[in-house]
């Protein structure tokens, strides 16, 4: 029965929901010129949105418990999910302010990109508060419509057509191979409900099919977090969606992936059934797989980013390869490893979407996407270039930028596991942060060492975006002022469990 | 537990089976007589003539995703109605009501939406883009 304690922890999704039907209903109403306006509608839902988060990330109990599961366990909103939510609703903050102005949305069309983020949004939130598998992937599919949506939306682009129709092929195998994982774990168990399917694995012994049932499992949720050998989507998506989509897409679909694929371990993992966590009991190698999809993963998005002519593409690669090395603080199953997942993904969020920014400013003064339109920038406009080369930095980690604290905390949730294969883990990690020096800073030198082209454009500030540049760069390049508070939430929001998996 | 699973590899094989001894039964019984027009791919009754790589009118998928949200209503309302009558006995009838109100309001908000952008309109006296300025096409490099 629908109770008051229901109502309120759903508060923030019934907040987007209600915003994104009214986006829907003013673009009906908005003339085509006026229809930009809806932004503010779209930022004051998700703001308001964002401090019922917080309001329920105050008084949750962190991931997983059962004290915070609602609507019969489908919901579960415990701090873990709520901390995950706030970091998707900054990227759709983001995704509306940077999208404001950018060339590549036609005006006329801005109230539905409104409302398909705040779609996409939804979905992400109940993707990280899912407790069911039925919901899981209801939610994943809620989130991936919109996105395939999103990923075409320069409409006569056929870049953009063909980075749409690759997600969305993609998307439909990943999501057809992740419901037959979950039709199986349902035919060992009975249950949907993650706990119990926990509980039910617990009570079996060692078995291959349970070990299909989970690499279905993780070819969904792989898609979703751009894993090797399943991020074949992210480039040509990347490319082709208009730059802040893909800055959503990078940001907030990766963290999603993430809510669940943490919850899918964690709570089918842990629980407290005679005999220890599901998918131990299950047999399943589960942290080593994890590890050598974390290795290839990074491996791969950051050796195939080297050579990319188009910004956009470069940073798919590049977001690939974090895709690896959160994927790797996975494997640690401890309230360390989480909370620097959550830090990271703050973190993240002001790298990444300060890059996108600048490639939205350049390219909708060149009306295209590539690394010659760099050159010499740092010559004609500093601020812009200064700012860039600050994002850039902090991408490979180098410090004192907000990267590298995110990372440093990465690995040393990595390293305080002691064992020999989780120091092998960080040091494929660090070798690949070297690795991922080289296509950063080929950028850098293209814009300060580089002669400008002749007949390069200026690129078009503005005051907007550049206070917001400004603002994105000094949390960047300068992270001690909150970093210690955010970390704090973090731990908090992760909880103080030594591992997830008792 | 993987011996749950023997059932449904029963039914596999015996739909294998099924399909493979009506075929190889038939095969033994039928005389063979091909002409063109047998073996031509069945396409509903129509000649399929050209390459299949063609523009297929969008505004059938209209119609489909339209005719979604009444689906969507049907499959959605008529097991309400089965418990509302215990709902209303628990005292829980009025929300359970409202509930349903708003699911329909959002999916008459589909509709509406679907309604006011013209895609219900069947006959269009002139193609029409998307209101407003059309975005400029951006221009890539050829790689």
């Amino acid at each position: 029965m629908l109770t008051l304690a229901d109502l309120d922890a759903i508060a923030p999704e019934i907040t987007l929901a209600v915003t994104l039907g009214l986006v829907l209903v003013l673009d009906l109403l908005f003339r085509p010129a006026e229809r930009r306006l809806t932004g503010w509608l779209a930022l004051s839902g998700v703001t308001l949105a964002a401090s019922q988060i917080v309001k329920n990330l105050a008084a949750a109990a962190p991931l997983p418990s059962a004290a915070a599961g609602f609507f019969s366990g489908m919901f579960v909103a415990d701090s873990t999910a709520s901390f995950f939510k706030l970091i998707f609703c900054l990227a759709a903050a983001g995704a509306v302010v940077i999208g404001y102005r950018s060339s590549e949305i036609s005006r006329a069309r801005h109230g539905e990109y409104h409302f398909l983020l705040l779609a996409a949004t939804l979905g992400m939130c109940f993707m990280a508060s899912a407790g069911d598998l039925v919901m899981v992937y209801l939610a994943v599919e809620m989130l991936s419509q919109a996105s395939y949506i999103l990923a075409g939306y320069i409409r006569n682009n056929p870049r953009s057509s063909e980075g749409a129709l690759k997600y969305v092929i993609y998307g439909g195998v990943a999501s057809g191979a992740m419901i037959f994982g979950i039709s199986i774990l349902y035919g060992f168990t009975g249950v949907t409900d993650l706990v119990l399917v926990g509980q039910g694995l617990a009570g079996t012994a060692s078995s291959p099919a349970a070990l299909m049932a989970f690499l279905f499992m993780l070819v969904g949720l792989g898609f979703k977090v751009a894993m090797v050998p399943f991020h074949m989507w992210a480039p040509d998506v990347y490319e082709g969606a208009p730059a802040p989509v893909t800055a959503f897409l990078s940001i907030g679909s990766k963290a999603a992936g993430f809510a669940v694929l943490l919850r899918v371990l964690f709570s089918v993992g842990a629980q407290a059934a005679p005999g220890g966590g599901g998918i131990e009991a299950a047999a399943i190698p589960w942290r080593e797989m994890l590890a050598v999809l974390a290795v290839l993963t990074m491996t791969v998005g950051n050796l195939s980013a080297i050579g990319q002519r188009s910004l956009k593409r470069l940073l798919a690669f590049s977001s690939v390869g974090h895709a690896g090395y959160l994927l790797a603080a996975c494997t640690t199953a401890t309230a360390s490893g989480v909370s620097s997942i959550l830090f990271y993904f703050v973190v993240y969020f002001l790298m990444t979407l300060g890059a996108f920014h600048v490639v939205v400013l350049v390219s909708n003064a060149t009306g295209r996407d590539s690394d010659a339109d760099y050159a010499g920038l740092g010559w004609k406009q500093p601020f812009l270039a200064a700012t860039m080369s600050i994002f850039l930095v902090s991408l490979v980690g180098l410090p004192p930028t907000a990267g590298f604290l995110g990372k440093w905390y990465l690995f040393t949730a990595l390293v305080e596991m002691g064992s020999w294969k989780f120091l092998l883990l960080t040091l494929a990690a660090l070798l690949n942060s070297v690795i991922s020096l080289y296509y950063y800073v080929y950028i850098i030198k293209k814009m300060w060492i580089e002669e400008p082209a002749p007949e390069g454009r200026r690129v078009v500030v503005g005051f907007v975006p550049g206070i917001l540049l400004a603002v994105l760069a000094f949390l960047t390049v300068y992270p001690f002022g909150y970093g210690g508070a955010v970390l704090a939430a973090a731990s908090k929001a992760a909880g103080d469990r030594a591992s997830f998996l008792r | 537990m993987l011996e749950g699973f023997g059932v449904i590899l029963c039914f596999i094989l015996f739909a294998f089976a099924f399909v493979g001894i009506n075929l190889f039964l038939s095969r033994l019984l039928r005389p063979s007589r091909p002409s063109p027009e047998k073996a031509m791919p069945y396409e509903c009754g129509e000649d399929p003539v050209g390459d299949a790589w063609i523009r297929f009118n969008p505004r059938f998928y209209m119609v489909a995703l339209v005719f979604v949200v009444f689906e969507v209503e049907l499959a959605v309302i008529l097991p309400v109605t089965v418990c509302l009558k215990s709902w209303a006995a628990a005292g829980h009838g009025a929300l359970a009501f409202w509930e349903l109100m708003i699911f329909v309001g959002i999916l008459a908000l589909g509709l509406v939406y679907a309604w006011r952008k013209g895609d219900l309109d069947w006959v269009r006296p002139q193609p029409r883009f998307s209101a407003g300025t059309p975005a400029k096409p951006v221009q890539r490099e050829n790689r």
